[in-house]
């Protein structure tokens, strides 16, 4: 019994107690068991962040999924590399201590990449407050797209096991959903007993063979991506009851577009994916509030809702960490101490190809091969990479990480934003430390300042 | 080490002691006897000054993902409110959302200590852990967001006797989210509007499960009632911000039979639909059914004007408000099959009928409910303001001509139907005390806070008397957080970890198969991946060093 008693011996009198009702102990939980440490792993390498795949622990592990992402990137070689400066191998702390040097000498540090966990984000994120220093991922471009949605208007969206258990209707704008996400159809099978899901591909690729055994077969419209935004406008306009503008719609007829409006109304619940980085860029931006309309307009009469697909190598992750860390997400600088957001400025070819930055810190722990291309008047580089490859000539400092799912635990955020995963590792000792521990450390041997 | 704070004002309503001179003495961190022999290393002549125990917020939305879409929705507030780092302290922004690093400074500049999230989502738990690995100072809890997930509604809506599943189920929860409490909102109606139902009275049936409202409120609370958990069901009812919904929460204290239950932000489920506009007050009736209801407590969620956000898993009734947003912007999600989140920034306008009116519903409910044990001081921060706001609540209550002085400025048809005026009741320091650390304090379990007896923690706030209350709860003149000094007149003098406060934290209790397999039917994840381990904890807590 939890007992009201304080301290000093007092007991609550006018606690919420009733008369004649006991609180009983804690009594059904009887049975205590202790975490159960499944074999199965939670996969790290795109944002639908798997959480059954089977991998033994090895030197190269290799998954039994043919999950082609994550047979990538759980058995890439991992490469005994030292830290290096300036191209010769140092000790870890030799490499932590002269990029604490380079940073503080930094007049406007640009920490980019930015490809890691939560924890890795939370640690970079105090380095960049600590030294004056600009964040921008590695896909920042894309990243904006979603992020101005949100900060103009809002959305209305949804999230996978919504989609699974719930959703009878799925349109897939401009993507086939499967390059980004080899195993999104099977991992939004209903399970039994529950709607059977109808889905449209509206543009993109057509159709691979992953997909089926997920309801009805796909009815696909062809039209280019860019096209996108006008027949979502379209069937707008279908669901508000006026009549079409044009006989063709983005190379769609005017039948199909009908057609598509007709079940969109019909639906109970429809999910609308895109994936940002299939739109053409220039028009992502305007797409996507069409898209949007598209779903507002929708919930006037039945209930739909929007998916972002895509956000892999940590995107969202470090998206959300920026966000309650400095009240914007990324493209925030905190040049003056204070952060500051700018979606322009602070974009990091920019500030690369501008001169606009002195030093370069570039973090990627999943993939080494998510580099920068450097102009030729580049500023040095700082490299935390995973150990899959050498670092590329010219690195000035190269530090070699591991990878969170892989040697370490980590958390990341799945690609609808708030599930968040977290993935055990522990395949196989770690060569290398966490982005986490060496940006810390870098951290620790700043000047201090007032 | 050894603190004496010598001679202050003691308010410690738990003991009953009532601003009478005391000396207190801490060791390690918590209250302690005074010492035989042993001289004190520090001494503080606390003489003239009121000293009460650290602030307990027990409904605050200060974490998670709805804080930080709120950062998002509201942009502006982040860009015109930039705060640079100090010496100590980390840079952030936001007046109406802070950064998590501001939000602990923020509250331990108040002279608050322990906080708690009211609306965690389960698979959003993760985040709400992480960001309180950033949020520095203040211990912090949560309350896990059950009622509208299908794993409940289905379980409940197979059984005829569902009482141990539930509490089976309801135990994982708490356990695996690391939860202090747990927290409904709108029961069955957040699941109803993913079924397109726009509104779902009391009585009325949820179209995916047939249950009604009040058959899942009342088997909720009596499983959280029947487990022991410290607090009991922390209640956002139906028909949020709807006029007439004061007859829902009639009709909710009613169903609840006795059960012990905390009704939150009651403000908001307060309100009539007579007069002309069809809006009225019900904070009297309200207040009339707390006060002859002893197993309710409540919290206000008291409205102040001026720009805020609201963030709330009622996505029915969000959804229902969104032209009334200012800016005219909204994110709204449907959630895993658990709930969802709805977000909307509000201005709050004196000028305003509706605002004014329910400015002063909340007045009401703190002016007319007898016993300030049972109701707690909240704005349902940021929903029905910031909690930097406290301040001027508390002059509010303290001070009668300040509140006429408002009264005045508000929509006078909105002031006249409220019946302010002729409310002369002004709470003492003593109430304040209580309705703001240890009225929350026993509410939530916690027997080591909220009061200043040997072997509390020694979280204590040390306030400047003046005639003004808002000036002098402003900008406490110590903080002391488990005997430490983090704060000196509003400003940050030394940082620490907060800790996790929980109901269960000695480990797992076993899910039954049928509530696995629901799990895993409504989840895109494993129910075996789900419980947040020590372990991970621990993770999370490695990296916040000391914030």
């Amino acid at each position: 019994m939890l007992a009201m008693i304080t301290p000093s011996g007092i007991t609550y009198s006018s606690c919420q107690q009733l008369p004649g009702v006991v609180r009983p102990v804690l009594s059904e939980i009887q049975e205590y068991a202790p975490l159960m440490p499944e074999q199965t792993q939670t996969c790290p390498f795109c944002a639908l962040h798997c959480d059954d795949v089977r991998v033994r622990a090895a030197a190269r592990p290799r998954p039994t999924t043919r999950c082609p992402i994550a047979v990538d990137g759980y058995h890439r070689a991992n490469l005994q590399l030292k830290p290096q400066v300036d191209g010769q191998p140092v000790s870890m702390a030799t490499a932590c201590r002269q990029a604490a040097r380079l940073l503080a000498r930094a007049r406007h540090p640009l920490y980019a990449g930015l490809a890691t966990d939560a924890a890795g984000m939370r640690a970079v994120v105090r380095l960049a407050e600590r030294t004056g220093g600009v964040l921008d991922h590695a896909n920042g471009d894309i990243m904006q797209v979603q992020s101005r949605l949100l900060k103009e208007r809002g959305w209305i969206s949804t999230t996978l096991g919504e989609l699974r258990r719930r959703a009878d209707l799925l349109v897939l704008l401009g993507t086939d959903a499967v390059s980004a996400h080899p195993r999104f159809f099977e991992r939004i099978r209903a399970p039994q007993q529950h709607p059977q899901l109808e889905w449209v591909q509206l543009g993109g690729k057509p159709p691979g063979r992953t997909r089926q055994g997920t309801g009805r077969r796909a009815w696909r419209l062809d039209c280019p991506n860019d096209a996108l935004g006008e027949v979502a406008r379209a069937l707008t306009l279908r669901l508000r009851g006026h009549p079409l503008p044009a006989r063709r719609i983005g190379g769609l007829p005017a039948s199909s577009i009908e057609r598509l409006a007709r079940k969109l109304s019909r639906a109970h619940y429809a999910v609308l994916a895109w994936e940002v980085a299939r739109l053409p860029i220039t028009q992502a931006a305007l797409q996507v509030h069409a898209f949007c309309d598209l779903i507002q307009e929708l919930n006037q009469t039945t209930r739909g809702a929007g998916l972002a697909l895509g956000g892999g190598q940590g995107a969202g992750t470090a998206q959300t960490v920026c966000t309650w860390l400095s009240g914007h997400p990324l493209r925030v600088g905190y040049t003056r101490r204070q952060p500051q957001s700018d979606p322009v400025r602070h974009d990091w070819r920019r500030m690369l190809a501008g001169g606009d930055t002195d030093l370069l810190v570039w973090i990627t722990a999943f993939d080494g091969g998510l580099l920068p291309e450097l102009p030729r008047q580049a500023p040095p580089l700082i490299l935390l990479a995973r150990a899959d490859r050498p670092p590329p000539p010219g690195t000035h400092i190269y530090i070699p990480i591991a990878t969170p799912g892989i040697e370490h635990p980590g958390h990341l955020f799945r690609l609808d934003g708030v599930v968040v995963v977290h993935t055990r590792g522990g395949l196989r000792p770690a060569r290398h430390p966490a982005a986490a521990g060496v940006l810390s450390r870098i951290e620790a041997q700043l000047p201090q300042t007032d | 080490m050894l603190l004496e704070l010598k001679h202050g004002r003691v308010y410690d309503p738990t003991h009953g002691i009532d601003g009478e001179p005391r000396t207190l003495h801490v060791r390690n961190g918590r209250l302690c006897a005074p010492p035989r022999t042993a001289r004190p290393d520090q001494v503080y002549n606390l003489r003239g000054l009121v000293v009460m125990p650290g602030g307990i917020d027990p409904h605050t939305h200060m974490a998670g993902g709805k804080s930080n879409l709120g950062r998002l929705l509201l942009h502006e507030d982040h860009r015109d409110h930039p705060v640079a780092g100090g010496r100590l302290t980390r840079p952030g922004s936001g007046h109406v959302v802070p950064t998590a690093a501001l939000t602990g400074y923020r509250y331990a500049a108040l002279g608050y200590t322990t906080c708690f999230e009211p609306a965690m989502l389960p698979a959003n738990a993760r985040q709400v852990h992480l960001e309180f690995g950033d949020m520095p100072i203040i211990d912090k809890g949560c309350y896990v967001l059950l009622g509208n997930d299908d794993v409940l509604l289905e379980t409940l809506a197979a059984s005829r006797h569902p009482g141990q599943a539930i509490r089976d189920y309801v135990a994982w929860m708490v356990a695996a989210t690391r939860a202090q409490a747990v927290k409904i909102v709108n029961p069955g109606g957040i699941n109803a509007f993913k079924y397109n139902q726009r509104s779902l009275d009391l009585d009325e049936r949820n179209r995916g499960y047939g249950l009604s409202p009040r058959h899942i409120l009342v088997e909720l609370a009596r499983a959280v009632h029947e487990l022991g958990l410290p607090h009991p069901l922390h209640i956002h009812g139906c028909n949020l911000g709807a006029p007439g919904s004061v007859d829902t929460s009639l009709r909710t204290i009613t169903a609840l039979e006795g059960i012990p239950a905390h009704l939150t932000h009651l403000q908001f489920h307060a309100y009539g639909n007579a007069g002309k506009r069809g809006f009225s007050p019900g904070g009297h009736q309200l207040a009339a059914a707390v006060n002859n209801h002893p197993n309710l407590t409540i919290d206000a969620g008291q409205l102040m004007f001026g720009q805020t956000l609201t963030a709330s898993g009622d996505t029915m009734h969000q959804y229902a408000a969104r032209e009334h947003a200012r800016p005219r912007r909204m994110i709204c999600m449907d959630i895993e099959c658990e709930a969802g989140c709805g977000v909307l920034p509000f201005r709050y306008r004196e000028a305003s009928f509706v605002n004014a009116l329910q400015w002063a519903v909340g007045l009401q409910l703190y002016l007319l409910i007898d016993d300030p044990w049972r109701i707690f001081m909240t704005t349902d921060h940021p929903n029905g303001g910031p909690f930097t706001v406290y301040p001027k609540l508390i002059r509010l209550l303290m001070d009668r001509s300040f509140r006429e002085q408002q009264l005045a400025e508000i929509h006078p048809e909105a002031a006249a139907m409220s019946e302010l005026r002729g409310l002369q009741r002004e709470y003492s320091l003593y109430e304040i005390a209580i309705i703001t650390r240890a009225g929350p304090a026993r509410s939530l379990g916690l027997q080591d806070r909220g009061h200043l007896g040997r072997g509390a923690v020694a979280d204590i706030a040390v306030y400047r008397p003046q005639r003004d209350a808002e000036r002098m709860f402003s900008a406490p003149e110590y903080v002391f957080k488990n005997g430490q000094l983090v704060a000196r007149r509003g400003r940050i003098v030394a940082l620490r970890d907060g800790q996790l406060l929980e109901a269960l934290p000695d480990g797992m209790p076993k899910l039954s198969r049928p509530l696995e397999r629901r799990y895993n039917d409504s989840h895109a994840g494993a129910a075996h991946n789900f419980p947040i381990s020590n372990d991970e904890l621990a993770e999370i807590n490695s990296q916040a060093g000391i914030c």
